[in-house]
């Protein structure tokens, strides 16, 4: 089938390839068994993940000591990391929302693998206000469950609130921009 | 289904399993299932329906989530005492003794164990103050280094026996001995006395010997010499005007601090602002001693020069011609000018020295003589036993055990090995005596040599008396069983004396003979009570008993002989000192103690070298050697070498350096082993006796830096004056010192600089007036500011009811750290050791904040103790994400431990940085297994074992890993002060409740009370002018109040 090609502006995908041929670009690497290169950096992360999972809990059974923080400030590499993550997540979703706001086309080379950097870098930021907790397994208590305390809603509940917020919005962009790419896939 | 516990059953349906039974025991709930039908049709029990059911499946979650509540066991009384309350402390009156250490307590003692130790009001000696030791000392009671019976020596340990065997063991070498010493410290108690006669009477060639870890037998002699007693006199410090000080640390710990510093307190409170009047304290010394940093004025001496010190005054006052060569020019003018200011104020000044110096004592001696304190300031009518040490008898003995002549030597309540002058020499011929007896309750240095131990009780289990002054008696009775097979040491003497006033067949046999004791002696010397039982009967209850004094001996005059402390020339001296907490080494096994920071030097868990430092004139602080904190030196005293630690002092002379006794044990129990150094063995011998200080030291350069440096505080000077380079104007040496560049504006001096702050506020005596007026100007200004805010109108919320609040009166804390260590033993703070200190981690609630101030080569210093400030707009408490920390309808700024998930925003948010949180499991009150980092490798944190968990006061909550914690302004005392007015039938009065931090204060520098009780003592306090709220201009309304600290500095002396 052939490309449809405009005549009012220059063709945003060049090659000129047909539908067809940009689902397989999009595609082909889900299909695809893994390249050694692949399967060499997947390991790595797994094992940088599983190192990651074993600070966590390490932290957990040990306890915050663990990280020599000391007074007067007692939060160092917690919340400054988590900062820093959300930041990142910041940037995604500059990319989705802002971009688009300014019809910067260009934007789409990019946005999946933003949007999708996004999500993980929520993720990570997510973690940070639950695992600087001394007592993480009594996290619950920061949710708005019935109980006799009145005064509720202090500012430290919005490092949580704004986290969901954020990462249920960064969940939307790729929502609505992955249906696309799902309905393909459920093609092949 | 339901989970069976195999061969449990709850009835006979259980038991067969019947299907009508097991239906309802599946049912979680007993009221009717809740149809769908009923959730949808009816609103209002919708919501209830709803909540029902989120509420159940919650619970269900969370307890199906939860571990299973581990089982304890609660055993109650079957025939219950009749005084014991499960729930309601009892008060027993005792007294805290160790050596010469002396303060009558009242011991609180919950379910018939002692937990807590409080001042004996009715004392007229202290007054209800307390000491750091004094409350550490129910901690040393549980401590698993403990002898748990009579032992006898194995190789390397100890195996147990029975009293039995070891009475007959010791029965045969006393009846083969030819020389039998007994050497103890001080001995203030009459019965004990008595024993030990008997003893010596029973066996001719048995000698008592006595000395005193850190000696004053100087003293002791020259007062023999002058006086005809060899004892101490009763010095009134309150009747003092001008107190010169040669060296004694008399408020931290020269022989009675808890009683001087009570007495010395009353002189420096200032009442009436328009007509201040306040003592003047000269200090002359090298290192800055606790006392020397409460002085007004600090002469700096060498320690070599004390002798020449004490000289010019003598020749000054007296009008004598001894030789002061090798005084430096500085201290000379001072000590000139002082001099006449004492004749001036004859009758009321007082003189006194450390020294060990027979001569020097009897120059002091002839000073106050001269200035005719003796019956006013000095008072020998009734003199203080408190120190009774005799050097010479010491080297006698020490002598005789070296040439082989002494067959026994038992050992009661010392450890000549470790603190004595002679500890390398005994240590080396102590083979030499058959046999070696030691009375010690723990394992030390000189009990390790020793083959047999019969370990004594604890004070706070045993019997006795204590005769500290003539005529002020106190007593010391048990307040629990003994938790060992311990027997008490005097009785150990009896029984081996043979002494027939003893009935070991009486159940306590010591309490039998104590109480014959009385009745032959004390009793009759009374009139009030007619019969024994009732005189016992009151004098137990009070604790306390005195009888008339005596007459007072006439001073006679006595040769002064001419050898005194000669001045060295040497390049850097080094002097040691006793510190408040370790004394000589006798409470390195306390880890209370041990963590407890030095009040000056703010250090703790080991001795550093306090080395000079001085401001360069253009930003840099710059230590002896370039030396900072924390670096690792090598000290070199004569011959020996040894690597220690270094800390900046302010305020240490230059040419000096110092060092604390009491450290490098090297058998302290697992807490004070190897902590330190040991600096015993470099005391220099004078004429009488050992003299704290050496003239060959030498400080290397910086050779490393300490792994573990552990200081609780690293800024030192709050505003001191320096002089510039450049200009040779006086600037500000903080500010120069602490900015590196200038921000490019050319102006030094950085934002919201450390001085403009209202943190201390301080003013000498002769300007009074004017530095309050400045102060209620800032004041004013402070709260117009706070005045401004969006949400107003809340300012009465607190009118109505209690509104508990404190005050601090700054003149009269001497930052012995008393409280700190009060507020650890009443709130069960844990203690995390060396390495956790360093990472400032320590757990301390309150804490004494040092500042200098002043001239920044001889400053002054403030003590600031800094609790929660309970603000009543407090930043900690909007920033809880759970509400953990609250404010209650009286002022208090409540922590909920259980809430607590320890997100740390309320430390952060804390402007006074007085939370704490729990990095480690230090407590093991959680649910998790111990794993932290140990004191040194105990299996689990200290205080999480049986024995050592009997000191915990079962009315606060032991903090688990991960929960923030803070002074509670004693929250449990309040609510036992409400209980009591309750069950009284009567309002609380603001003296009903006491804060812990409050009762142990000697000088009583705290007071808590309410602040709407008009008529109460804190209200009182509230009215002076010198009050000042600490950051006031941040508007968290703090329920602290400080006073201004005035000093009496007199300039012309620093010339």
């Amino acid at each position: 089938m052939s490309a449809v090609v405009s005549r009012l502006r220059k063709p945003l995908i060049t090659g000129s390839k047909t539908y067809h041929q940009i689902t397989e670009d999009l595609i082909s690497p889900t299909e695809k068994t893994p390249t050694k290169e692949w399967v060499i950096g997947f390991i790595i992360s797994v094992a940088v993940l599983s190192f990651g999972v074993f600070c966590i809990l390490w932290t957990i059974w040990v306890g915050i000591g663990s990280w020599n923080l000391n007074r007067t400030i007692n939060w160092s590499w917690d919340i400054t990391n988590f900062v820093w993550w959300i930041g990142i997540g910041h940037a995604g979703t500059l990319i989705s929302a802002i971009l688009l706001l300014f019809r910067q086309k260009w934007r789409t080379g990019v946005n999946r693998a933003a949007e999708a950097m996004t999500i993980f870098a929520v993720m990570c930021a997510g973690l940070f206000p639950l695992i600087h907790m001394g007592r993480i397994w009594l996290a619950m208590f920061i949710l708005p469950y019935p109980n006799t305390r009145v005064h509720f809603g202090p500012i430290s509940t919005l490092p949580y609130f704004g986290t969901y917020l954020q990462s249920v919005l960064t969940l939307l962009f790729p929502y609505y921009s992955g249906t696309q790419d799902l309905y393909r896939i459920s093609l092949q | 289904m339901k989970k069976q516990i195999d061969n449990i059953w709850i009835g006979q349906k259980d038991l067969t399993r019947e299907d009508d039974f097991m239906n309802t025991a599946e049912k979680e709930f007993a009221e009717e299932q809740v149809s769908f039908a009923d959730m949808t049709s009816n609103l209002s029990g919708n919501r209830r329906d709803f909540l029902k059911f989120l509420g159940f499946g919650l619970g269900a979650a969370t307890v199906a989530a939860g571990c299973d509540i581990p089982v304890k066991k609660a055993i109650p009384y079957v025939v219950k005492p009749d005084q014991i309350v499960p729930g309601v402390a009892n008060y027993y009156a005792s007294t805290f003794v160790n050596g010469g250490d002396f303060c009558p307590v009242l011991v609180k003692t919950r379910e018939g164990r002692p937990i807590k130790i409080e001042g004996n009001d009715l004392s007229p000696i202290t007054g209800g103050g307390t000491s750091a030791r004094a409350q550490a000392s129910v901690l040393s009671l549980y401590d698993t280094n403990r002898f748990t019976g009579p032992k006898l020596k194995d190789g390397a340990g100890w195996k147990d026996t029975t009293w039995v065997e070891l009475d007959k063991i010791v029965s045969t070498t006393l009846q083969s001995s030819r020389n039998i010493r007994l050497i103890t410290n001080t001995n203030m108690s009459p019965t004990a006395k008595k024993a030990m006669t008997e003893f010596t009477t029973k066996y001719p060639n048995a000698k008592v010997v006595t000395y005193d870890p850190v000696s004053c037998s100087a003293l002791l002699d020259a007062n023999q010499k002058n006086f005809g007693t060899r004892a101490i006199p009763t010095y009134k410090f309150e009747a003092a005007d001008v107190i010169v000080s040669f060296n004694a640390d008399f408020l931290g710990s020269w022989i009675s601090p808890v009683e001087y510093a009570a007495a010395y307190a009353k002189g420096r409170k200032i009442d009436d602002i328009t007509k201040a009047k306040m003592s003047k304290h000269i200090q002359v010394e090298s290192h800055m001693s606790l006392t020397g940093s409460n002085a007004d004025n600090r002469i700096l001496v060498k320690p070599s020069q004390q002798g020449v010190a004490v000289a010019h005054l003598y020749n000054e006052v007296v009008g004598a011609g001894v030789s002061v060569t090798g005084l430096n020019d500085k201290a000379k003018k001072a000590l000139t000018k002082i001099a006449g200011e004492l004749k001036s104020t004859s009758g009321k000044s007082l003189v006194v020295s450390a020294s060990n110096n027979v001569n020097e004592q009897l120059m002091v001696n002839a000073i106050n003589h001269a200035l005719g304190n003796y019956g006013a300031t000095i008072d020998f009518s009734t003199p203080s036993y408190q120190r009774q040490g005799n050097d010479a008898e010491l080297k006698a003995c020490v002598e005789e055990i070296k040439a082989g002549s002494v067959d026994l030597l038992l050992v009661c309540g010392a450890n000549p090995v470790y603190d004595s002058a002679f500890g390398k020499e005994l240590a080396d011929s102590l083979s030499k005596v058959k046999n070696k007896i030691s009375f010690a309750q723990v394992n030390d240095e000189t009990t390790d040599l020793c083959d047999v131990v019969a370990p004594n009780h604890h004070f706070l289990e045993s019997w006795g008396d204590v005769e500290v002054k003539k005529g002020h008696y106190s007593l010391i009775q048990p307040t629990i069983s003994p938790l060992f097979s311990t027997r008490q040491a005097e009785l150990s003497l009896l029984v081996w004396a043979g002494s027939t006033g003893v009935d070991v067949t009486k159940e306590q046999p010591y309490y039998e003979y104590l109480k014959e004791s009385w009745k032959s002696g004390m009793f009759g010397g009374q009139s009030e009570f007619s019969t024994f039982q009732s005189f016992w009967d009151s004098v137990l209850h009070d604790g306390v008993y005195s009888s008339g004094s005596g007459s007072s001996p006439s001073y006679a005059s006595a040769e002064i002989g001419s050898d005194i402390t000669k001045p060295s020339a040497s390049e850097v001296e080094i002097s040691f000192f006793e510190t408040v907490h370790m004394a000589n080494g006798q409470y390195s096994g306390n880890p209370w103690l041990m963590e407890m920071a030095d009040p000056v030097t703010r250090t703790s868990w080991g001795n550093y070298l306090a080395v000079p430092v001085n401001f360069d004139g253009v930003r840099t602080m710059v230590g002896l050697n370039d030396l900072v904190d924390g670096d690792l030196v090598e000290l070199t005293i004569g011959t020996k070498k040894m690597v220690v630690p270094v800390v900046q002092q302010f305020g240490q002379m230059h040419g000096t350096v110092s060092i604390a006794l009491g450290y490098g044990r090297t058998q302290a129990g697992n807490t004070g082993s190897n902590v330190g150094v040991n600096v015993n063995d470099c005391l220099t011998m004078g004429p009488n006796g050992p003299a704290y200080y050496n003239t060959s030291a030498t400080v290397s350069a910086k050779t490393g830096k300490e792994d573990d440096f552990s200081c609780v505080q690293y800024h030192h000077t709050i505003g001191v004056k320096g002089i510039d380079k450049e200009s040779g104007k006086e600037i500000n040496a903080d500010e120069a010192a602490l900015v590196f560049f200038d921000y490019f504006t050319g102006v030094k001096g950085f934002q919201g600089a450390l001085t403009d702050r209202s943190v201390i506020y301080t003013s000498n005596v002769t300007e009074l007036k004017g530095r309050v007026e400045h102060l209620q100007e800032r004041r004013k200004h402070a709260q117009h500011l706070n005045a401004q805010q969006i949400y107003g109108g809340f300012d009465d919320m607190y009118s109505l009811g209690h509104h508990w609040g404190m005050h601090v009166d700054l003149n009269a804390c001497i930052g012995c750290g008393a409280c700190t260590v009060a507020c650890m033993s009443e709130n069960n703070v844990p203690v995390v050791g060396k390495h956790e200190v360093s990472r400032h981690h320590e757990m301390t609630w309150l804490r004494i904040d040092r500042y200098y101030y002043g001239d920044v080569e001889n400053p002054n210093t403030i003590y600031q103790p800094m609790m929660c400030q309970h603000c009543d707009n407090a930043p900690c408490e909007n920033v809880c994400p759970v509400n953990a920390t609250n404010h209650s309808s009286e002022g208090l700024n409540q922590m909920a431990y259980n809430r607590c998930i320890g997100t740390r925003y309320c430390a952060n948010n804390c402007p006074y940085k007085v939370r704490r949180f729990n990095w480690l499991d230090y407590t093991k009150a959680d649910i998790w297994p111990a794993n932290q980092p140990r004191l040194q490798e105990e299996s689990v944190p200290f205080m999480a074992d049986n024995l050592t968990r009997m000191v915990l006061n079962p009315d606060v909550t032991v903090r688990a890993r991960g929960v923030i914690e803070k002074c509670s302004f004693c929250v449990q005392r309040i609510q036992e002060g409400k209980l009591t007015a309750k069950t009284e039938g009567r309002a609380l009065r603001d003296s009903d409740v006491r804060t812990a931090c409050q009762t142990s204060c000697p000088t009583g520098a705290i007071t808590f009370g309410d602040m709407n009780d008009k008529k109460g003592a804190l209200h009182a306090k509230l009215e002076s002018p010198l009050n000042y709220i600490a950051l006031e201009e941040i508007n968290v309304r703090s329920s602290v109040t400080y006073t201004m600290k005035v000093n009496n500095r007199d300039k012309s002396l620093d010339a």
